[in-house]
């Protein structure tokens, strides 16, 4: 009867060792795509994702159109191809989404911060450190700017220094609107960090 | 008669001559073998009398064998002390010893109870009597002498609940295979079935369709369970030939095949297709004729042959614009599909050896022909296999097999799904396929590319390594170590060169394709699968039968591949890598692109089964996988999948005696279990990666495009695995000594869990929202199979078998359509709804569609778009909602406005017929299959001719039928029509209504065959054992009642409705076995 126990026993020990062995054999990481854990860890991977933000945040040119010479569109100088609602009665109406109530930006920033910034603290980044410095800083200058924006178009803003998860509460919690002034404090926060870190010229 | 009997002496004595040149030749051992033995006669009977046809053979001699007569008698030359074994199908084999007796009379008995019938499931086999989960099979016969291209195609309507679709002709497609309709909508994860080829993942489409024993479809949970995460859509395991001890046995066969395309459209004639353009301009406003009266004055006499210039030219040494100009008159879907194509097969097989040791080898070619005119288009495929099972002691056995197979595909590199809807817009009538110097001329057109455009080559190979050992230790208790490893390696090579056509005086530019590329592209795969597990039986009080099995199985899938494109092809005739000049047509350096990744998975899984019946009265089997994957991350990685099914057989039950007699066997079967999807397209779903790349910046950085890194969305912090319960009823019977079978099953299969899109979140997330599980279906529906199989007295036997089985999704939960838009899928309806119009008719008067917009006064049918203006010819669509104007609402079920459901285009009631029949060495099959109801609408310019943009309208011969107040040229008046009036870039009478509906039911002769079995007594003289002639023919006949211009087996094919069409074959050939 022991025997049997002890045999049992055996058994339970030995697929235990064979579930462990198995999670680790069954630990298959993308080998062909790029994961996050494994990126943002140079200077020119810091510099390659604040290039993708250039043309997201800074006046820039896009495709089939003329891009910065269109912001004149609607104005005594010029007018586009299509009138502007604004000057349509019962056209001009707030959008259901986009405009200045949008995100993307701000949380692309806040993700490279998230990522960034603790490697930085930890020494953890190779490259060129006064690059390095400076990526950060543009990242800070970027996010000054995107709040700016918002401090211009709707003054009252949420201050969101983390990139969120797909929670329906948190994301509700992080919708409320603060005050102008914290706004303006924040975006001043932001260039102090900037003018720290940027470097002038190349 | 008296012709007969002479042809017979003639040929017994050729015969005789034969065989006995060939004995001396080969020194066979029938001579030699003549000492001792002497004729034993008999008769074998069974309760009803003698028994025609059953096989009387010496044991241990096979070759020594006979069948009885149209009395039962039988006389065979054995030795005294030999051994007969008689068997006959449906009866049970019977060992008689001689014994020294010069007469005997034999009876056998029926096997009523099938007893000896076993399936293949999951890790074992399994007695048919003692199944509980809901399995279907067929066996080689069904498949025999079929003149496809793979062995799925053969498989399609020979079991019931496996769907096989081939909406394709093209010999790059293969034929989709699903068990029990769909599986699941989910984003990112498969329904399809898992396909074993001995236990071992395969591809049905390359293996030698002759290699196949018997095919099992595993169709519930607790049939499938065993396969866990890797089945939740059902297990299709095929299990292949291999050696029987005894006398080597050789067989060779071929078969020789003729294919034409079948249901295959026509364009117009060019003067008609003039005419049916010219009218379409006439109707849309501010649009003129297109062919203006020279114009058609040339189309016509180029017609009769008054002109013999098919393009004037344009004075410039030009040909002129074709589309303006050009008067031929060419057929295009004629003039680039093939008459008929050859094709030929043939198979060797040998097996043989001794009880301790056998073998089986095959070896299959296959060439198939396309139906391309233009350029090269053909198939091969080349396999091998090799078994060899050995018996080592008395307690362990291995079995090793190799398999390797090998696909050779080449079409031209733009016969792509674009060429069907090339064919349409830029296949007009008028357009000439040769210049009038003789050269190809492209307008543009599809002839050039296919012809000159270059090719579009590909290589497979498979090679499958098996290796099986099996111990019994101790009697009952087997444990089974098995090894598989599968490499697929392929590599393909496109060109495209440049095209040319020819000025007036016969000089060559560029045209169509400017540039020449030429691509390269490897792939390695590895699979590496091992299973073991351990099985064990015991018998308790003779009656309570045990048995348990268990084991471990584990996968590793490995892939690689990369690619290379470089421009500029220095010799047209050897479009190689080395051979480019990386530059295109203007001497500018383009960056050759490349690519490559290698990408795997895992998963390990334990499984168990145990198995219980009580004098094989109540059976109870449950199943217990736990498996994990590397799809999964740790926390998510592992789970638990339990099945259960039990049985009663009440034909043995004591009550039942009084039946015994009519029903033989009954037994009712249920089953649940829950199953996990494992199979989902990205196999790292739960990592986030970000998009990184090089040079693609838009912002320039000291004048060079800088390299980019972007944000990486999110993955749902809740993903989890797509779970599959299924539910299963059935009842299998045998009645009248089991000459009529069948069995019925009905199933509740609820996908829950499956990965969608999500809705909306507030803004401040700042990115996409991932997907989440969140939606459900549920597929239900039922199979029912019955068989008649019986033998007359005369000799005649003849079986009829009928399969039928439907299958309904219905979404049971999907939040992402909360406005309940009909355009996707909707919570608590089936999919594939039509919601479309109710047709009153088509005007015949501009009065008649005045007095039907007069019964609209709200608004007419203005809301339909760009509807213009209204006049005989038009639709009239009847306002259903009552609101006096014909609207669609805002397209939702809520405000569907005047749309109704019309249709439903999954196709319900799938059904085969299978008729059989053999006399006296004759057999004759006749295999029907089809579908009993299913909607389709169609509303692309290839069903409608002329529709939308003038530059995409096509005229084939069935659009000639269009509204025609008054004549058009050559046309009648045509106030009957079945198309309304023609009018480009309006929908307004194309909207999806019930008068275009079609009916894509149908009923397919798929294969009807006839082959001739010379006697044996005359085979048997010459060596060989047996020998059958044959012709067979596929897709013969097809009925149905949809439009003409499609093929109801390919609706959802190639462009629009516009496919590579399916061949109706003719073949012939023989089955040779020494």
């Amino acid at each position: 009867m022991k025997i049997k126990y002890m045999k049992s026993l055996a058994m339970l020990v030995f697929s235990g060792a064979l579930l462990t062995s198995c999670n680790d054999y069954l630990d298959k990481e993308p080998k062909s795509y790029v994961t996050p854990e494994n990126y943002l860890n140079t200077a020119d991977q810091l510099a390659s994702y604040a290039n993708k933000l250039y043309t997201a945040i800074l006046p820039s040119h896009g495709n089939w159109s003329y891009g910065l010479f269109g912001n004149d569109n609607q104005t005594d100088n010029q007018t586009g191809m299509n009138y502007d609602d604004k000057y349509v009665k019962g056209k001009w109406k707030v959008p259901l989404s986009g405009g200045n109530w949008s995100f993307g930006n701000i949380n692309n920033i806040n993700y490279f911060f998230e990522q960034v910034m603790p490697k930085y603290e930890a020494g953890k980044l190779s490259g060129d450190q006064k690059a390095i410095r400076h990526y950060i800083g543009e990242m800070h200058f970027f996010r000054a700017l995107e709040y700016f924006k918002r401090y211009k178009a709707i003054g009252d803003f949420p201050i969101i220094k983390t990139p969120l998860i797909d929670n329906l509460s948190v994301l509700v919690e992080a919708s409320k609107r603060f005050p102008r002034n914290q706004v303006a404090r924040f975006i001043l926060e932001d260039l102090d960090k900037v003018e720290k870190t940027v470097k002038l010229t190349p | 008669m008296k012709r007969q009997r002479l042809f017979e002496g003639l040929g017994l004595k050729v015969y005789v001559a034969l065989a006995i040149s060939l004995a001396l030749l080969l020194n066979v051992q029938f001579l030699n073998a003549q000492g001792s033995t002497f004729n034993v006669k008999g008769v074998v009977n069974d309760a009803l009398g003698p028994v025609i046809g059953a096989s009387v053979v010496e044991k241990n001699n096979t070759t020594n064998g006979t069948i009885t007569d149209t009395n039962g008698n039988f006389s065979l030359k054995v030795s005294s002390n030999a051994t007969l074994v008689i068997s006959f199908i449906g009866y049970k084999t019977q060992e008689v010893p001689v014994a020294g007796r010069t007469s005997l009379t034999i009876n056998i008995k029926e096997d009523t109870e099938m007893l000896d019938e076993v399936v293949v499931v999951g890790f074992g086999t399994q007695k048919k009597v003692n199944l509980t989960g809901a399995v279907g099979m067929t066996d080689s016969k069904a498949l025999d002498s079929r003149p496809v291209t793979s062995a799925t195609q053969a498989l399609q309507g020979l079991i019931p609940g496996l769907q096989i679709t081939q909406n394709n002709g093209s010999l790059e497609s293969n034929p989709s295979i699903n068990v029990r309709g769909t599986g699941t909508i989910g984003k990112g994860s498969k329904g399809d079935p898992l396909i074993l080829i001995d236990g071992m993942e395969g591809d049905l489409n390359t293996i030698n369709p002759q290699d196949i024993e018997n095919v099992s479809v595993l169709k519930d949970a607790a049939a499938s369970s065993i396969y866990g995460s890797r089945a939740p859509f059902g297990v299709i395991l095929v299990t292949t030939k291999k050696g029987k001890a005894g006398k080597t046995q050789v067989n060779y066969n071929n078969s020789f095949r003729w294919n034409k395309p079948i249901r295959l459209a026509s364009t117009m004639d060019s003067y008609t297709f003039a005419t049916y353009f010219n009218d379409g301009c006439r109707n849309t406003p501010n649009r003129k004729d297109h062919f203006l009266e020279d114009h058609l004055d040339r189309i016509k006499k180029y017609q009769t042959g008054e002109l013999t210039s098919s393009i004037p030219d344009n004075g410039n040494g030009y040909w002129a614009d074709g589309y303006a100009t050009a008067n031929a008159n060419v057929d295009w879907y004629d003039t680039i599909y093939r008459e008929v194509t050859y094709s030929q097969e043939h198979n060797v097989s040998l097996s043989g050896g001794s009880e301790k040791l056998n073998y089986y080898l095959s070896f299959n070619y296959l060439d198939q022909g396309g139906l391309m005119e233009w350029g090269d288009e053909g198939k091969k495929r080349y396999n091998t296999t090799a078994k060899i099972n050995a018996k080592l002691t008395d307690w362990a056995e291995v079995n090793y097999t190799m398999r390797w197979t090998r696909g050779n595909y080449v079409r031209p590199s733009s016969l792509t799904d674009g060429l069907y809807d090339n064919l349409g817009r830029q296949g007009w009538p008028t357009l000439p396929l040769y210049d009038p110097n003789g050269y190809l001329y492209s307008s543009p057109s599809p002839a050039l590319q296919l012809s000159t455009g270059g090719d579009d080559r590909s290589e497979s190979d498979n090679t499958y390594h098996q290796i099986a050992f099996i111990l019994e230790p101790i009697k009952k208790w087997k444990t089974h170590v098995e090894l598989n490893y599968h490499v697929n390696s392929s590599n393909r090579h496109w060109d495209t060169q440049v095209t040319y056509n020819h000025d007036v005086a016969g000089n060559p530019y560029p045209y169509g394709n400017t540039e020449s590329t030429v691509h390269e592209e490897q792939s390695k795969n590895n699979y590496l699968n091992f299973n073991a597990y351990s099985e064990y039986s015991h018998t308790f009080a003779q009656k309570h039968n045990f048995h348990l099995m268990a084991g471990f199985q584990t996968e590793n899938y490995k892939e690689q591949n990369f690619g290379v494109t470089r421009n500029g092809i220095l010799i047209p005739a050897l479009p190689e890598i080395d051979l480019t000049s990386g530059l295109d047509t203007n001497g500018k350096p383009v960056t050759p692109s490349a690519n490559g990744a290698r990408n795997d998975w895992a998963t390990a899984g334990f499984f168990g089964r145990f198995n219980y019946d009580l004098d094989g009265r109540y059976l109870l089997e449950a199943n217990l996988r736990y498996d994990g994957t590397s799809r999964f991350r740790r926390d998510n990685r592992w789970v638990l999948l339990p099945s259960v099914s039990v049985g009663w057989n009440i034909a043995r039950e004591a009550f039942w005696e009084p039946l015994k007699e009519v029903v033989n066997m009954l037994k009712l079967r249920g089953s649940y279990g829950v199953l996990g999807n494992q199979n989902t397209n990205n196999w790292y779903q739960t990592y986030r990666t970000m998009s990184v790349k090089a040079s693609n910046g838009d912002w320039l950085q000291n004048g060079m495009k800088t390299n980019t890194a972007e944000f990486p969305g999110l993955v749902s912090t809740s993903l989890t695995w797509e779970k599959i319960h299924t539910l299963n009823v059935g009842l299998d019977w045998g009645l009248f000594d089991n000459r009529l079978t069948g069995s019925f099953d009905c199933f509740i299969r609820d996908t829950r869990d499956m990965v969608g899109p999500t809705p909306e979140m507030p803004a401040t997330l700042g990115t996409g929202v991932p997907n989440s599980n969140n939606t459900d279906l549920r597929t239900h529906g039922w199979e029912l199979q019955v068989a008649w199989n019986d033998r007359l007295d005369n000799g005649l036997g003849y079986g009829v078998k009928f399969l039928l089985d439907d299958s309904r999704t219905k979404i049971t939960r999907y939040p992402n359509n909360p406005t309940l838009s009909l355009d996707t899928y909707i919570e608590g309806r089936y999919i594939n709804e039509i919601w479309g119009y109710e047709t009153i008719g088509i005007a015949k008067t501009d009065q008649e569609m005045a007095d039907h917009l007069a019964s609209l006064p709200n608004g007419g049918q203005n809301n339909i778009p760009n509807s213009g203006y209204w006049a005989a010819g038009d639709i009239m669509y009847k306002d259903i909602n009552g609101d006096r104007q014909i609207s669609g609402g805002s397209n939702t079920l809520n405000d569907k406005g005047d749309k109704k459901l019309i249709g439903n285009s999954t196709p319900r009631y799938r059904f085969s017929l299978d008729l059989s029949a053999d006399w006296k060495g004759f057999d004759f099959r006749a295999f029907f299959q089809g579908v009993m109801k299913r909607d389709y609408f169609q509303g692309s310019s290839y069903f409608w001719g002329i529709k939308g943009d003038f530059w995409w309208s096509q005229g084939l011969d069935q659009h000639v039928d269009y509204f025609r107040a008054k004549p058009s040229n050559d046309l009648p008046v045509n106030i009957d029509s079945y198309y309304p009036r023609p009018i480009f870039s309006s929908d307004k009478n194309y909207q999806t209504q019930t008068r275009y509906l079609q009916n894509a039911a149908y009923i397919r002769l798929k294969n009807v065959q006839l082959g001739y079995t010379l006697p044996k007594h005359i085979t048997s003289k010459i060596g060989v054992s047996r020998l059958r002639i044959y012709l067979s023919g596929e897709n013969l006949w097809t009925g149905t009642s949809l439009s003409t211009l499609f093929d109801p087996e390919t609706i959802d094919g190639g462009k629009g409705g516009c496919v590579y069409p399916l061949s109706k074959t003719f073949s012939c050939g023989l089955s040779l076995t020494f």
